[in-house]
């Protein structure tokens, strides 16, 4: 009894396992914070003095406004779309009878298994005015209608194409938001729209799109987020097209420009730092704004709304939507890679696999191939367990100090993940770092660029985690640690395994980062798509991205699997109210 | 080990807690009093009901014992050793605490069997690894459901969980344990068969118990004491029996079961707490208990539906006699129940021995004054 008295003068200071996760934190967040500081610092502040200069030479840079407005207009008409498309596509799928089980919820989240670089081929092997696949098709039916052109009809290097293909990237995250404000809405509310007189379409309009205005506002900020981060696809379609956007700018300044503008590339940051800040400042108000209280937990399944005669023109639809996001782009690939140079005319009887072979012969890929991947495994469970400490211990323990922290860690990410990377090659590279084309600062950087992604999912799947759990194994006797590994950590498994996913498959099909960090001497795989697609070698190219689509779709069946074996049994998990 | 600790002013007392305070910070920055100065003293083995309504701080003063939630002052004892103090800033964490607890979800951990979730405690308070399955299993045995041990919680029925729940509250024997609500989230059957199940283990093991709830019928059913709470203080400590037939308050009072009241203004006190009183029925006289009503006090009279004697004809002699119209009157299995309109107010009766007048008739209601009771308000 004496000595369990004596120690109960201690346990106000925290406990080891505290001390650590605070340690942990602290790092990270100057690992991040710093190279972004650095950023904004070199802003407003040249040679030990504040100066304007930086801004001014944002203002003054050769064809900014052009730059500018291009990358506003294609965010914005491509995120419009994006938004009204993914909502109609989750609503179709939550709460109609063109709902098929298991198919129609997966399609609008195919593109997330086609890396956008592959996508962007994929599109432009299609596409592109004079040896476009689908154009030579196209020119040859209308051939037999007496029109005879020399190219298009349709051409992906153009602005029109540009806005086609983020479009078609953006659907997914807009789906993934309304749908789970869908399933969040208690289907009763709208039950009892319709017991109280209202039809399917007044129900909709009044009771299921308002409820829904928190999810879409979500959904369009993650869109203009993304929107404004996009790089594999203004690369290969915005460069033919004579069309930039901040981000290409930014990186040709850095990486493709001898001597380096690094100053003038540090300046047009800060035009991404005012949209996407503006953005996620926007988001922050709503978040206060209550609006994302939901009415309910998660209610009775809602009563379906049947579509009748719309019912398969809306499935085609669907079907439409995965014919444009994933089957023609992989078969342009597939086609390419198959015939063994790009071409329109394709002799299908002489089909083979001479690309791959090539590919895998190259031993350049091979290492690049074999990096991206333990890039993709290290960083990203680093990241992952990371944001799941994070995640348990903003929950736990809410102080000044960790509130801190988690913005320091969030800011730099969520308002640009692009300038971090920017910030990182001027922090890290040089002295006393020395860090540049190092394996270090790839993770360092790949984990940076995932915080987001690997957040988004901790804190979900940290907040399934209910208070009780937590509070039960404590007064079992368990401390914080045990706690950790024995309760949350298990309880967490599910939805970490699908984040872990995600961005294995981002950091694997990744772009930006390689394309400013990545060498000869370090290759990855945006890193070899690039270099080959600058040599024109279209048929390796065709063959590399769809490689690279196989591990991605691999690695995701894998995780489902995975996630779905480990939420099997506490899936239905106790569920009461906490009714005080 | 060594020593017996000083600080032990009799054999069985357990826990004592003493003026605990605790506030929470609204959104809006507002602070709200959970907890007010709460004083209780529990002995080894008794069974202490917490009861209120919502927001009256019994699962605030709840937490606060189990170390879930720090006071902002005060202090909380167990056998001796300080649990928390504001004063000499002593906060044992509640993993450190060897006590128990029910959540009202159960809070069973859905990646654990059954067993599992019943070792954790076992496991975690340095109980010999060997000792382990043995306890596991007597614990499934006491509660009948030691055919469930590899089974999941999705897998079985709330009833079920409830009891594995229980068990892993029980399995290490400790000597306090804490129930928030637990049997709040079962059907009614289960519930009282489970609430007896749970005071004859309580019996049997002589854990002390702190069991909030709601529910008077439950806080009644199960207490050696009721503590009950308002505005986070302990407005009422005592038996079932005293809580409900001499209330200290009126809240109190109107809190625990069904009262009618009766306002009215005092016209004469008499030194047996003998009181009479002008109101909307005429002259009623009734009893003061603490001799604290004075010549025109406005006070309230409460009486209990079942203390009353309804009666077809004028009974002789009885000075609180009304005449009533019967405005509803339902049987409801163990007793009849009926609603009165006595002049403008409305008085509820219970009769179990005979029924009472239909609905629409006119009877006689009369209430002796001794149980009538006089508040001031």
């Amino acid at each position: 009894m004496n000595a369990a008295a004596s120690r109960t003068r201690a346990t106000r200071r925290p406990t080891p396992f505290k001390i650590a996760s605070l340690a942990v934190i602290t790092v990270v967040a100057v690992v991040v914070a710093y190279p972004f500081v650095r950023v904004v610092w070199r802003l407003f502040w040249v040679d030990g003095a504040p100066s304007v200069d930086p801004v001014e030479r944002a203002f003054t840079a050769p064809g900014v406004g052009e730059l500018v407005r291009d990358s506003t207009l294609i965010v914005a008409v491509a995120g419009a779309c994006a938004v009204v498309i993914g909502s109609l596509l989750a609503w179709l799928n939550e709460r109609t009878d063109a709902r098929i089980r298991g198919i129609t919820g997966i399609v609008p989240l195919l593109p997330f298994l086609l890396p956008s670089i592959a996508m962007a081929i994929g599109w432009t092997l299609l596409l592109s005015p004079r040896a476009g696949l689908l154009n030579v098709w196209l020119r040859d039916l209308l051939g037999l209608a007496g029109i005879e052109i020399e190219t298009g009809p349709l051409n992906i290097f153009s602005i029109h194409g540009m806005i086609f293909c983020y479009f078609v990237v953006l659907v997914p995250y807009v789906f993934l938001f309304v749908s789970a404000g869908l399933r969040n809405m208690p289907g009763d509310l709208e039950e009892q729209a319709r017991v109280a007189g209202a039809g399917s379409a007044g129900t909709f309009w009044r009771i299921t799109l308002p409820g829904l205005k928190p999810s879409i506002a979500a959904a369009s900020v993650i869109v203009v987020w993304f929107g404004f981060a996009m790089f594999s696809i203004p690369l290969i379609i915005g460069t033919p097209a004579g069309i930039d956007v901040l981000t290409v700018r930014i990186v040709r300044l850095i990486n493709f420009t001898y001597p380096p503008r690094t100053d003038l590339a540090v300046s047009l940051s800060l035009f991404i730092l005012v949209i996407v800040g503006g953005a996620w400042a926007l988001q922050v108000r709503i978040m206060k704004s209550g609006m994302f209280v939901q009415a309910g937990g998660r209610g009775a399944h809602a009563s379906t709304v049947r579509l009748g005669r719309l019912r398969w023109p809306a499935r085609a639809f669907i079907a439409g939507f995965l014919v444009v996001s994933g089957i023609l782009p992989v078969l342009g690939l597939l086609i390419t890679a198959l015939n063994g140079f790009w071409t329109p005319n394709i002799h299908w009887g002489d089909l083979g696999f001479d690309s791959f072979r090539r590919v895998w012969e190259d031993e350049l890929t091979v290492s690049a191939f074999g990096n991206s991947l333990l890039l993709g495994a290290v960083a990203g469970t680093g990241i992952i367990l990371f944001a799941a400490l994070m995640a348990v211990h903003v929950r736990r323990d809410g102080g000044v100090v960790t509130r801190l922290l988690e913005a320091a860690i969030r800011l730099p990410i969520v308002v640009s993940g692009f300038i971090v990377i920017v910030g990182m090659i001027l922090a890290y590279s040089g002295p006393p770092f020395e860090l540049q084309g190092t394996f270090v600062l790839f993770v360092v950087a790949y984990m940076a660029t995932s915080i987001p992604q690997a957040s988004i999912v901790s804190d979900a799947a940290a907040a399934q985690v209910s208070d009780d759990m937590v509070e039960a194994a404590s007064v079992s006797g368990a401390g914080d640690g045990r706690i950790f590994g024995r309760v949350q950590l298990p309880l967490m498994a599910p939805g970490l395994v699908a984040g872990w996913t995600l961005v294995f498959v981002n950091i694997t099909g990744d772009m930006e980062v390689a394309s400013m960090l990545a060498s000869s001497r370090q290759p990855v795989v945006g890193f070899q798509l690039l270099d080959t697609y600058n040599k024109g070698e279209f048929a390796d190219l065709a063959a590399m991205a769809l490689m690279l689509v196989l591990i991605t779709t691999l690695c995701v069946l894998i995780g489902t699997g995975l996630g779905r074996r480990l939420s099997g049994r506490s899936e239905r998990r106790v569920r009461t109210a906490r009714n005080k | 080990m060594s020593k017996v600790t000083p600080a032990r002013p009799s054999p069985d007392l357990l826990v004592e807690i003493e003026d605990l305070h605790k506030s929470f910070t609204r959104r809006d920055g507002q602070t709200v009093p959970a907890m007010d100065g709460v004083s209780l003293k529990i002995a080894q083995g008794e069974f202490v009901v917490l009861l209120g309504p919502s927001g009256c701080g019994k699962t605030t003063l709840l937490r606060c014992l189990a170390g879930l939630e720090e006071p902002d002052g005060g202090e909380i004892r167990m056998r001796g050793r300080t649990y928390f103090s504001g004063r000499s800033r002593v906060f044992v964490p509640p993993e450190r605490r060897n006590l128990s607890m029910v959540f009202q979800s159960y809070a069973l951990w859905p990646h654990m069997t059954v067993y599992d979730n019943i070792a954790f405690p076992l496991r975690h308070r340095k109980v010999a690894r060997h000792d382990i399955p043995g306890r596991v299993a007597r614990a499934l045995e006491r509660i009948g459901i030691g055919d469930l041990r590899n089974s999941y919680p999705s897998q079985i029925s709330g009833g079920q969980q409830q009891r594995v729940a229980l068990a892993r509250a029980l399995v290490t024997n400790d000597e306090l344990v804490l129930f928030d609500e637990p049997l709040s989230n079962v059907d009614a059957r289960v519930r009282d068969e489970l609430r007896f199940e749970l005071l004859e283990m309580q019996r049997e093991i002589g854990f002390a118990a702190v069991y909030v709830t709601h529910d008077q019928g439950e806080a009644m059913a199960m207490a050696d004491r009721i503590a009950v709470l308002g505005g986070g203080r302990i407005r009422q400590l005592g038996s079932p029996r005293d809580v409900y037939t001499r209330p200290a308050s009126l809240e109190v009072a109107t809190f625990i079961g069904t009262a009618n009241k009766i306002p009215g203004t005092v016209l004469s006190v008499d030194g047996d707490g003998q009181v009479i009183a002008d109101t909307p029925l005429g002259k009623v006289s009734a009893t003061d208990r603490d001799r604290a009503l004075a010549v025109g006090d406005e006070l309230v009279l409460i009486w209990r539906p079942e203390s009353a004697t309804v009666a077809p004809e004028a009974p002789a002699d009885s000075p609180n006699t009304w005449l009533a119209s019967v405005a509803a009157s339902v049987f409801v299995g163990t007793h009849t129940e009926a609603d009165l309109s006595v002049g403008p107010l409305k008085q509820r009766v219970w009769s179990v021995d005979r029924d009472l007048p239909a609905a629409g008739s006119e009877a006689y209601v009369s209430v002796p004054g001794s149980k009538l009771l006089a508040f001031r308000i």
